[in-house]
This record gives C-alpha cells, structure tokens and sequence, in this order.
C-alpha cells in the first residue's frame, strides 16, 4: 500500500475507529513513514482541541431546581406506555381484521340451528304386510311395519278395524 | 447497559417514578450540552432536553435494555430537536450554517470568564460551521458525546459505513479549520 491509501484511513485512524487488521497495518506504516506520522499527530490533535473546546464551550447547565422541575414534569405529565413490538404495531390492522373474519365465521357456525335433515325416503323399507308380525293375526287386525336398512330401528303400526272408538271416552 | 441501569430502568417501569431522576441524571450536562449545539440556544436546548426527558419516560417500556441506555437517550434527543425545530418553522437546526448567532455568545457567567467562553463557544461553532449537517450530526456524537460507530449510525438512523465515511470527511474539515485559523494549536504535532 501506498501513503495516499494509508492517507485515506488517517482520520478513522486517529479516532480510533480502524478495525484490528487495518489499524495494525496503519501503526507499522507510521513507524515507518515520517509524514504520515505527522499528519496522524495533527489528525489527533485536532480531534483533542475539539473536545477541549466542547468541554468548555459554556454551555448552559441546569440549575438544581431546573432540572428538578425537568424530571418531575417528565415523570407526572405522562403516564408509561407499555408499547407492543414493532412487528406486532406494523400488523395490528391485519390482525384485527383477520381476528373480526374468524370471529364472524365462528359465530355463524355456533348459532346456526341445528335441525337433523329428515331421513331419505330411500332409506326407508317399504311396509312389510302383517303375516311377519308375531302378533296375534285376524282379519280385524292389520299391521306395517318399518326398518331402517342397515340398522335395527324398526317402526310397526297396528291398525285395529274393532277398535271401540270410544275407547278414550271411557 | 449496566447493572445499575438495568435496575434503574426495572424500577421506573414497575412503577418508581423516583428511579427516573437517577437514570437520567448521569446524561444531565451532556444532553444540555449536545441540544445546545445543535439549537445554539441555551432556551431552545432546554426545551428541547425536557422534551426528550418526556418522551424518555413516556417510551421507557420500548427500551431494550440489553442496548445502549445512553444511545437511545441521544436518538430520543435528536428527534425532539427535529421536532423542536419544525414546531418553531426554523431552519433545519441539524443543518443550519453560516453566521454564528449572537444568543449563542451569550454567557451567564462574570465578564472576564465570560470573553473567555465566548471565545471558546465561537471557536468550536466556528469549527462546526464548515460541516454539513450529517458530518455535524456524527461528528457530535461520536468525537464529542463518544458514542461508538454503531450507536451513533443507530442515533442517526443511518449504517455504519456511512458513518465512518462523513465522520472521516468530518475530522478532515475539522483539522483543515483548526489549521487554518488556529495553526498554533496544531505546531506541538
């Protein structure tokens, strides 16, 4: 490398802001080049008089009570904000939406009547005529009987033709 | 951070608003003396410290303390000095250049330490006059607040390459400045 390289890092150099590698090529180099050397020391010192200066610039300072006041009125203006993560703030109108459509959905699931759909006339045997029945036969008496196919659920109807039909009048 | 920060920040946050007073107090002169250079007006400064002060509190619970306590501090002041600046409709205060203002020569102390600060107060202004308003901003923060590289792009909003490269130019104008008007201070280099 030459000196107008190492010329270019002299600032970062002299504030101490040349990562490990780079500082230590810089250091050899100075031992080595008288002028850049000197350049480095003016760089430093330049740097030094500025924070000099800025240490006593006079600038204003806080009086006690000033910077009383200052954080009491900080501490009892406002009151603390417990704020969300930032990703959570960037979404917070998505996740309301999104929260508002679930909850919609959900509610009509939940409140939707439940009515048992009427079963298919397919799936009812046609009535069987009474011989199958084990009940006593006789011409007054007829029956129907109903069977679900494939399960056990069976409806009979009797049908009494002597039936007295003022048999609840009694 | 350190410890006691870290307890500090626990303390306020839990409700000990008393706490707040110590956590802040360490930064007391060096937020009054960064706000006054970038305001250039002990007034403005103050306002501007109490502003951030305020907002320190207020956003205390977004802090993370594993950070830099005394970063996020000068990022909240660097805000409320913008915001200080587009409430009053002035110039921007981060960039402004040109003349020195006379409030700014104004001192509380006795005449004799009085010209003396002066003197000193014009001269660093004076330095800071001739950089732009990033090479002020991170020559402030990094070679007179000492915040490190990556804080200060943080402070700024900006990455660390671009730091590095108007802190340079920055310390290059500086020492150009200093040479020119005040070569004396550089000969014992």
């Amino acid at each position: 490398m030459t000196c107008r390289s190492f010329r270019k890092s002299l600032p970062l150099f002299a504030g101490g802001d040349l990562s490990g590698r780079k500082a230590e090529r810089m250091r050899a180099h100075l031992a080595a080049c008288a002028v850049c050397r000197r350049d480095a020391a003016e760089f430093e010192a330049a740097l030094e008089t500025a924070r000099s200066w800025a240490r006593t610039d006079g600038a204003p300072a806080w009086t006690e009570a000033e910077w009383r006041t200052a954080v009491r009125s900080a501490t009892a203006a406002r009151p603390l904000v417990r704020k969300s993560p930032r990703y959570v703030r960037r979404f917070r109108p998505v996740l309301a939406y999104s929260l508002l459509a679930v909850a919609v959905v959900g509610a009509s699931v939940l409140l939707k009547p439940r009515v048992r759909p009427p079963i298919p006339l397919a799936e009812i045997s046609q009535p069987v005529p009474g011989p199958l029945l084990r009940q006593p036969a006789g011409p007054h008496l007829t029956s129907v009987r109903f069977a679900a196919k494939g399960g056990r659920l069976e409806v009979v109807w009797f049908f009494n033709r002597n039936f007295p039909t003022d048999f609840y009048g009694k | 951070m350190d410890e006691r920060e870290k307890d500090l920040v626990e303390r306020v946050l839990r409700g000990d608003t008393d706490a707040f007073g110590p956590l802040v107090e360490p930064y007391r002169d060096r937020l009054l003396g960064f706000a006054y250079r970038l305001t250039r007006d002990a007034e403005d400064a103050k306002e501007v410290v109490q502003e951030a002060l305020l907002r320190c509190f207020k956003y205390l619970s977004s802090f993370d303390v594993e950070k830099s306590f005394k970063a996020w501090l000068f990022q909240i002041l660097v805000h409320a000095a913008r915001h200080h600046r587009t409430k009053r409709g002035r110039q921007d205060l981060l960039s402004r250049s040109g003349p020195l203002r006379e409030a700014a020569l104004e001192t509380g102390h006795g005449p004799e330490k009085g010209h003396e600060d002066r003197n000193l107060r014009a001269r660093l202004l004076e330095c800071l006059d001739v950089l732009s308003p990033r090479e002020r901003d991170v020559f402030l923060l990094r070679d007179i607040e000492e915040l490190n590289v990556e804080e200060t792009a943080r402070v700024l909003g900006s990455s660390a390459i671009s730091v590095r490269v108007h802190l340079s130019a920055a310390r290059r104008k500086i020492r150009g400045r200093i040479q020119d008007k005040y070569p004396d201070l550089l000969g014992g280099a």
